[in-house]
């Protein structure tokens, strides 16, 4: 015997909670766990707001991009991978020598220049043709988060030379995609 | 489940997991029937519709973790497989625990023959107890009424062990090893 057609819809009500309820619990753990990735990042940058600030939005933006999932998500993915080397790499650096880490963005932009041409041919590499305005706007925010939180203690030059290396670094393996597909 | 629907069935998952909500529709009303039916030959009709139902919430407040590698059929039943093995224990407790409950007499207070039995090894205990030294006669009575007297646990404990030992024995003397 087949349910009456209101229990039907009560259990499709039901079933599409579980779902939201999912997936927003896999979207705190995803968030958590970019937290916890970008935590060196903020310990090595001197723990101003600002950083706080950054650290606090790129979990956030994590959690954000799990939970509304399609091309965002995508793009959030890419934009984390993207950005792990610029967020990093000064946290890296200080745990190898301080001295050497304070020197590097004492002489200007261009060691945050470099960490963007890296994240540049990253985000590059993970995009695809099909890939719309969600995709870019979640690797975009997601990178700008993730790289400005390394880039802070070089100030305004330094993030002026990280959006350069982003630029220099994606639009020539972009081009270099689109003409080999 | 045919191979269309089965292909269907791997779309709708993929992009379900993928966040795709406009998924969610169609991959319920092919979900639904299908864990009925699965449901159904596994456990009694009215088990069946709750551990179909179960199953279905499960599956999807999984959804997001499907891999779309993996066979979104095999998925499915496995999820669903186990939900009707843990329905299946948990009705197999439910009743284990209920046939536990029923009284064998509608009668709760004790029958003559128990009252008997009750007031004969009462009597037996107190001369049991009458036969030990006041200090271990005090002990065990403290001990019965869940007193402490004013002694270090263990010192307590102790003369608990060594008291009813001798009662032990002493039960044995009067009414025998059995």
């Amino acid at each position: 015997m087949a349910p009456p057609e209101s229990s039907v819809e009560s259990l499709r009500v039901a079933a599409r909670r579980a779902y939201e309820l999912g997936r927003l619990k896999g979207a705190l753990a995803r968030g958590a766990g970019a937290f916890v990735l970008a935590l060196p990042g903020f310990l090595a940058c001197g723990r101003t707001p600002p950083a706080a600030a950054c650290l606090a939005g790129f979990a956030l933006v994590v959690a954000i991009g799990r939970q509304r999932g399609g091309g965002f998500e995508a793009g959030v993915r890419a934009g984390v991978v993207a950005g792990l080397l610029p967020c990093l790499l000064p946290a890296i650096l200080r745990g190898i020598d301080p001295v050497l880490c304070d020197l590097l963005f004492a002489r200007g932009p261009w060691f945050c220049a470099l960490g963007g041409i890296v994240a540049g041919v990253v985000l590059g590499l993970r995009s695809r043709a099909g890939d719309g305005r969600p995709f870019w706007s979640g690797a975009a925010v997601t990178l700008a988060f993730a790289a400005t939180l390394g880039c802070l203690p070089a100030g305004v030059m330094g993030f002026a030379g990280l959006l350069a290396g982003v630029v220099a670094g994606g639009l020539p393996t972009l081009a270099v995609r689109r003409a080999s597909t | 489940m045919d191979s269309r629907g089965r292909t269907a069935l791997q779309q709708e998952m993929t992009a379900l997991a993928r966040g795709d909500r406009s998924a969610f529709d169609p991959l319920f009303r092919r979900l639904w029937p299908l864990l009925r039916g699965f449901a159904a030959r596994c456990l009694t009709a009215a088990d069946a519709e709750d551990a179909a139902q179960e199953a279905l919430l499960l599956i999807f407040s999984r959804a997001s973790e499907f891999d779309p590698g993996r066979d979104a059929l095999a998925w499915v039943l496995g999820v669903a497989g186990w939900q009707i093995r843990t329905h299946r224990t948990r009705a197999r407790r439910r009743r284990e625990l209920a046939a536990g409950e029923v009284p064998d007499r509608a009668d709760r207070s004790p029958s003559p023959e128990q009252l008997a039995i009750a007031h004969q090894l009462s009597s037996a205990l107190d001369s049991a107890l009458a036969g030990l030294a006041p200090g271990d006669a005090e002990t065990l009575l403290a001990y019965s009424r869940g007193e402490r007297p004013d002694l270090p646990g263990p010192t307590f404990r102790k003369r608990v062990e060594r008291a009813l030992a001798r009662l032990r024995s002493r039960w044995r003397f009067n009414r025998g090893p059995s």
